[in-house]
């Protein structure tokens, strides 16, 4: 337990320290590109583009269900 | 009574994300032959190359979370003991798997929705098709493995 709570704070600081190392250094973030990168992933289309990503994983997991629950089982 | 089921879940699941994984390291990444959305967003210049990126990044969480549940599932089943830890049944599972994410990411994405295809610049070609084929081929070479493994298993018990 007591070695957890060091662990987690260990984590803490270094997600604090290195946050802003992370956002300055981020090419992304603050450029004139990243804006428009930005407005396009969060534009209109972005729930649509989720959507789009996520379809053949849904199928993915109700595939695996199928297997889990209906495989045929030979043996009795 | 020989439940093979998880296993199979397990494996099937992994092979779904590791599947995933070749067609994004190897096609979005190594060879960069298409990216997530570049059939609507062209990669020719450098906004448009970084959206891509953006799903692409999006697309490999999935398929690692997908590798991650298989994962989580492998060891519940390693520590079942009713349910048989058969190589052959693994491998088959892990072929599926593959042979699923080619097939069902190959129909959705390449084709009905055709987000991007294999080969970008081909638009819908014989790459597409190809990779459809595979994994067909892919899922009824799992399933011949799978089923070799219950019949082991079954006369074992018998």
């Amino acid at each position: 337990m007591c070695k957890n709570r060091y662990i987690i704070f260990l984590l803490s600081i270094f997600v604090i320290y290195t946050y802003p190392n992370f956002s300055l250094g981020c090419t992304l973030c603050h450029s004139e590109r990243s804006e428009l990168v930005r407005a396009y992933v969060f534009g209109a289309n972005f729930l649509l583009n989720i959507g789009i990503t996520l379809l053949p994983f849904v199928i993915f997991i109700v595939i695996i269900a199928g297997i889990y629950y209906y495989w045929p089982i030979q043996s009795n | 009574m020989t439940n093979i089921r998880p296993l199979l879940a397990a494996g099937t699941i992994m092979g779904i994300g590791m599947g995933g994984f070749v067609d994004g390291i190897l096609f979005h990444q190594v060879f960069q032959l298409h990216n997530m959305l570049s059939a609507n967003l062209p990669v020719d210049n450098l906004v448009n190359a970084e959206i891509n990126m953006v799903w692409d990044g999006l697309f490999h969480v999935l398929t690692w979370t997908m590798t991650a549940i298989g994962i989580f599932l492998l060891w519940r089943v390693a520590k079942q003991r009713a349910v048989p830890l058969s190589n052959k049944a693994f491998g088959g599972s892990l072929i599926m798997g593959w042979g699923l994410f080619n097939l069902v990411e190959g129909i959705i994405d390449h084709h009905i929705i055709g987000i991007h295809h294999v080969v970008e610049r081909l638009g819908v070609s014989i790459y597409d098709y190809a990779f459809l084929t595979s994994g067909i081929g892919f899922i009824m070479i799992g399933v011949v493995l799978i089923r070799l493994a219950q019949q082991e298993l079954e006369s074992r018990i018998a």
